[in-house]
């Protein structure tokens, strides 16, 4: 179980990342992370990986994170953190050295399924390449939770497609994956639980099965949660071609 | 065989380049400090001798001065080298933040220490390799003063200011 208690980011000048922000998820869950721009999606995120300071507390399995168990969280990021000189195989022998539960047997099996070259430099791959690489290593790694920060930012549709299939097909049941995006119609077959967070607190926190039951798409749960409100492009419109008149 | 130091430096940073401009540096540093000491030793030894008619004699009592000021700034390359390697580390680092976040990753391994040593380890080596540079340098001046300069002609002490050696 990983577990956020009381989590709160400031950042140097004074905004609030994350405020006062619990959040606790079970092996298994597969929970898509929403909220608009600056919401703290990846600031959750580089907080449970030890990569911004914060306070609060954040556990795994009643565990603080340290070096004895990061290994049982792996990120892709739509930044990448990747090497751009090193070729695949290269990742794949360092990352086998640093992480005794590596799945070679996956990583090889993804990096056959989407084509990608082994000994070609990361850097001379294609956008869309560049991000199936960043989620194949941290498929590959041997963790149990997955943090994925916006990982399909600039595949085409067919690509992100492919990858919520393979991932269904592959993910073993104490696999974990939190998946950051904006693409909320797209992840809502995926995706098991939605957590919405808005000026880094969590504003919905909700199970797919939960909204079937009630007969509502996620999108629309979502819009309800931020208030969308619905008719405001067809206002500013109106107000712009008045002010035109 | 060449041995395979890329593990002592940040992942896939061009790790042979920088020992090839290293051992570069190294070579200058070495030229410049033994031409740096070989023109003073020359006139120093120059100094022993007057003209009697036409053939140079050695003049009774007089000796080349002390071992490090002949020296006296001829290391200064290798401290410049030594200062480069200093700042190494700095790139080392700044590597992880080029076209993308490796830092990401090098943060978050298991081995607490394994960016640290990848930034630092190259360097350390490479600033061992000047320290012993410098000292055969060294030795190698000294022996060409002690071997160069005729017997009985070497100050009392041929060591006398050897603070001022790196100045």
């Amino acid at each position: 179980m990983l577990s956020l208690y009381q989590v709160k980011k400031t950042y140097l000048g004074g905004s609030r990342a994350l405020d006062t922000l619990d959040l606790s998820i079970g092996p298994g869950e597969i929970v898509g992370l929403f909220g608009e721009n600056g919401a703290g999606k990846t600031t959750l995120m580089k907080c449970v990986l030890g990569l911004l300071r914060y306070s609060g507390v954040i556990t795994l399995d009643e565990e603080p994170i340290t070096p004895k168990n990061i290994a049982r969280l792996s990120f892709a990021t739509c930044e990448h953190s990747y090497f751009p000189a090193l070729s695949a195989a290269a990742h794949r022998d360092f990352y086998r050295s640093m992480f005794p539960n590596f799945r070679e047997k996956r990583f090889a099996a993804l990096m056959e399924f989407f084509e990608l070259p082994t000994r070609k430099a990361i850097r001379g791959f294609s956008t869309g390449q560049k991000n199936q690489f960043e989620v194949i290593l941290a498929l590959s790694q041997g963790a149990d939770y997955i943090l994925m920060d916006e990982p399909f930012a600039g595949n085409d549709i067919f690509n992100r497609e492919d990858f919520y299939k393979v991932l269904l097909g592959i993910l073993e049941p104490h696999e974990t994956i939190l998946l950051s995006t904006h693409l909320v119609e797209e992840v809502q077959h995926f995706i098991g639980r939605a957590v919405l967070l808005h000026k880094g607190k969590v504003v919905g926190d909700v199970t797919t099965s939960q909204l079937e039951d009630e007969g509502r798409t996620l999108m629309e749960y979502v819009k309800e949660t931020y208030r969308y409100q619905a008719d405001r492009v067809s206002r500013a419109l109106d107000q712009l071609t008045q002010e035109e008149e | 065989m060449k041995p395979d130091l890329s593990r002592l430096y940040p992942l896939g940073w061009p790790w042979q380049r920088e020992l090839r401009y290293t051992g570069l540096a190294l070579g200058f540093a070495a030229l410049y400090a033994f031409f740096r000491f070989v023109f003073p030793m020359q006139k120093a030894i120059n100094q022993l001798y007057q003209l009697q008619g036409q053939k140079r004699v050695l003049i009774p009592g007089a000796v080349v001065p002390p071992f490090p000021t002949l020296y006296q700034g001829a290391a200064a390359g290798f401290v410049l080298v030594a200062l480069c390697l200093i700042l190494l580390p700095i790139f080392h680092y700044r590597w992880h933040y080029q076209g993308s976040r490796s830092i990401y990753l090098m943060r978050r391994l298991p081995r607490r220490w394994e960016l640290g040593r990848r930034c630092l380890a190259g360097p350390a080596l490479e600033l061992v390799c000047t320290a012993l540079c410098a000292l055969a340098m060294l030795l190698l001046c000294f022996l060409w003063y002690w071997l160069f300069t005729p017997a009985g002609h070497l100050p009392e002490d041929v060591w006398a200011g050897i603070g001022g050696l790196l100045c």
